[in-house]
């Protein structure tokens, strides 16, 4: 067959891949160009010039919760910390958006749990959260470096940065993550809507940020001034600090330790501690009014 | 003859709207998945990856899949590769691209999907697999383009496309090993935590590849000139059986790593799939529906004489394609996210929407591959019908002009026949009475 034919309709061919190379290109600039203005890694990096290499933690006395009320306790801690980073409330477990939230000593300490544990450490309700691992897998994997770590230890979040993809979900081994499936602004509470911390969008991960905008402020994350002395706040790699001195008194745990991404969530067990670390009911609540915007409970 | 079929074919355009239709209505479920969320897919935070990527997972080993005939061909210059080569490496850009397609669409905040370019973060998976899969998708437009444009020219392609070629063979193993990465670097998921992951993924690409190749070859075979010789066949048969057979060997190394050494972390996930777990038991079907189909396929493809029955081998490699996309294309990616971090097992529901966006990446890449060896032809048997018309004109006029040129030829040479004779004739007269005159004066 002729050889003219032959050629034809390889030109066509030909100019078939140019087009489709060319539609190609096209639409994924098109695209870029609804990228919102975002701020540089530089700016961010010379923010934070100002803090010294530290690795902040928590250290949350579940013996202590229980003793104030356990789940009931801890679900007002909760209120507090989703009320004031305007977490949507989505009924749908499937869907719903937690920054922190309870499990079992079973669930919480699937690795370590025993058949046979002691009623009051089979009772307690586990706050589970964000580890701010000291090797997070999430930053590790993030393609955009929309997670990151600070020199403070505390794990970020850009939400203006994330393309949600979900890597970081997949790669948590504490399941600390919450992608936004739907817009969340009409599952937040208007009347209990906290003005000063920003609401996401549909389509971005999001988690505990261990209040980082109070900690600049020299202050310390909401749940621990939520629960009454029971969740110590500080910097592990200081000894003198108060943490170190909670974790140096009493017997502690830790998640999934064995998967080497150090996390940085104590769970300690001694209720003697409500007596002697400070803690009294005449103090009432440890709340900075300032700080806590109308709507924090 | 191709442009007999083509041209007017009730089933090809009957197929090409159908895709249409579907790339349509994937089109729209899309704007309907970007006005509402993924919630309109079946993931959950806690099986955060559903059908979308495994469908990513699946179609980049697809693609890769084109080294098992790229390596004959290319590096042991195995000649009845030839025709298969470009068909090849046309299903590999097909497949990236709908590989590509449901990573687009699997993203929450798609508008910001050049992030990964503006913010180049060599530590994270995502991004050396976003640099070999659109390295490897370069280098097969490349490839194809000057290969078509020789082919055009009617010489071979240039020395650098060889070169090219070459390079391919370890970006196409290198687009699987890196996507077999995102899975295996998971500490935290220890169905996908396993070195073995990688090998697992290019054996059952290089078996669902290379079938779906041969089956498509068939289908074009049965409506096109395209040719694909018998031995080229069993050749690739015999690729897709070692692959296979690799495959689930692969498998069953897992299966006793994970019940021999009984660590609860490595059985649950594999008792999900092939027990089902506290009642939870929705990906049981595909996991044996999958071993099935793969048994068949793999004693059709190890006897001999039913390999090479062509309808059984169509049943074969249709078995092997279809297995390897439940495990791969499903299973693989849901079954990674049980146990979740509580122990607890979360089931994934499909979600309408999302079917239908899938369908529709698969009709985008159906679409491309058969303009590619469909529209491309109509048009060109149009074009060279009319260039033949101008051909045959021309060759008429140039016979025309031939017979007139020997006409002329001949009454040149009658003439000059007719001066030679006259010539002669004259010669023959002078010299006569030349004689005579010789003769007279001698006597």
């Amino acid at each position: 067959m002729t050889m003219q034919q032959h050629s034809e309709r390889s030109l066509t061919r030909r100019n078939f891949v140019k087009a489709g190379a060319l539609a190609c290109a096209t639409g994924l600039f098109a695209l870029n160009g609804c990228t919102l203005e975002e701020v540089k890694n530089s700016q961010l990096a010379s923010e934070f010039q100002g803090i010294e290499n530290k690795q902040y933690g928590l250290a949350i006395n579940v013996s202590m919760l229980d003793a104030l009320g356990g789940q009931e306790f801890i679900d007002t801690i909760i209120a507090t910390c989703h009320s004031y980073h305007n977490v949507p409330k989505i009924d749908d477990p499937k869907k719903s958006m937690d920054w922190i939230w309870t499990q079992s000593y079973e669930e919480a300490f699937s690795d370590i749990a025993s058949n046979y544990v002691d009623e009051k450490t089979a009772s307690y309700a586990y706050p589970v959260m964000c580890n701010h691992c000291t090797d997070p897998q999430c930053v590790r994997v993030c393609p955009t470096q929309t997670t990151f770590k600070r020199p403070d230890g505390i794990v970020m979040m850009d939400y203006h940065r994330c393309i949600g993809c979900r890597f970081c979900m997949s790669a948590c081994p504490y399941g600390a993550r919450s992608f936004n499936f739907m817009d969340p602004r009409p599952y937040v509470d208007k009347n209990d809507m906290n003005p000063g911390y920003p609401t996401r969008s549909k389509g971005v991960v999001e988690k505990c940020t261990l209040c980082y905008e109070l900690i600049d402020k020299g202050s310390v994350p909401v749940c621990v001034q939520a629960a009454y002395g029971c969740i110590t706040f500080g910097d592990l790699t200081d000894e003198n600090s108060e943490i170190r001195q909670v974790l140096s008194q009493a017997f502690s745990i830790r998640r999934r330790v064995e998967l080497g991404t150090g996390p940085n969530v104590y769970y300690i067990f001694d209720d003697s501690m409500l007596y002697t670390n400070g803690f009294t009911n005449d103090e009432g609540p440890l709340f900075e009014e300032d700080l806590l915007m109308e709507g924090g409970e | 003859m191709l442009e007999k079929v083509f041209k007017g074919s009730k089933l090809y355009y009957g197929w090409l709207l159908a895709l249409l239709v579907l790339i349509g209505v994937g089109v729209l479920a899309y704007i309907n998945q970007l006005v509402n969320g993924l919630q309109l897919t079946g993931m959950s935070q806690d099986v955060n990856w559903g059908l979308y990527i495994a469908q990513f997972t699946f179609f980049v080993g697809v693609a890769a899949s084109g080294v098992m005939v790229a390596i004959p061909l290319y590096l042991h210059d195995y000649k009845e590769y030839g025709p298969v080569i470009i068909f090849g490496e046309f299903m590999a850009v097909a497949a990236v691209l709908v590989a590509l397609l449901n990573v687009v669409v699997d993203v929450g905040y798609p508008a910001r999907l050049f992030n990964v370019i503006l913010y180049p973060t060599p530590h994270s998976i995502l991004f050396w697999d976003m640099v070999v899969l659109s390295s490897y998708l370069l280098v097969n437009i490349i490839i194809g383009w000057t290969s078509i444009a020789a082919e055009r020219k009617g010489t071979k392609p240039a020395h650098w496309v060889h070169v090219l070629a070459i390079i391919a063979i370890p970006l196409a193993i290198s687009i699987h090993t890196v996507t077999a990465f995102i899975y295996c670097g998971n500490v935290g998921r220890p169905f996908w935590a396993s070195a073995i992951v990688a090998c697992r993924f290019l054996a059952s690409a290089f078996a669902a590849g290379p079938a779906l190749l041969l089956l498509i070859s068939f289908i074009m075979g049965k409506f096109t000139d395209y040719k694909i010789s018998d031995k080229a066949v069993d050749t690739i048969a015999k690729t897709v059986a070692y692959a296979i057979l690799a495959n689930v060997f692969f498998f069953l190394l897992e299966v006793f790593t994970a019940f021999y050494g009984n660590s609860p972390h490595h059985t649950e996930p594999l008792a999900y799939i092939l027990f089902g777990v506290h009642g939870h038991n929705q990906l049981v079907p595909f996991m044996w529906a999958a071993a099935v189909l793969i048994v068949i396929g793999i004693v059709i493809l190890l006897v001999k004489k039913w390999r090479q029955t062509r309808e059984l081998l169509i049943v074969a490699l249709l078995c092997i394609f279809l297995g390897c996309w439940m495990d791969k294309g499903i299973n693989f990616v849901l079954a990674g996210f049980v146990p979740n971090s509580f122990g607890e097992i979360i089931d994934y529901v499909p979600h309408p929407n999302e079917i239908m966006v899938i369908a529709g990446t698969f009709a985008i890449g159906a679409f491309v591959l058969t303009l590619r060896e469909g529209i491309a032809q109509p048009a060109a048997v149009a074009f060279s019908e009319a260039t033949r018309e101008a051909a045959e004109t021309q060759k008429a006029a140039e016979m025309e002009e031939a017979v007139e040129a020997a006409k002329a030829e001949k009454a040149a040479r009658e003439a000059e026949e007719a001066r030679i004779a006259a010539e002669e004739e004259a010669r023959r007269k002078a010299e006569e009475e030349a004689a005579k005159a010789a003769e007279e004066a001698a006597e």
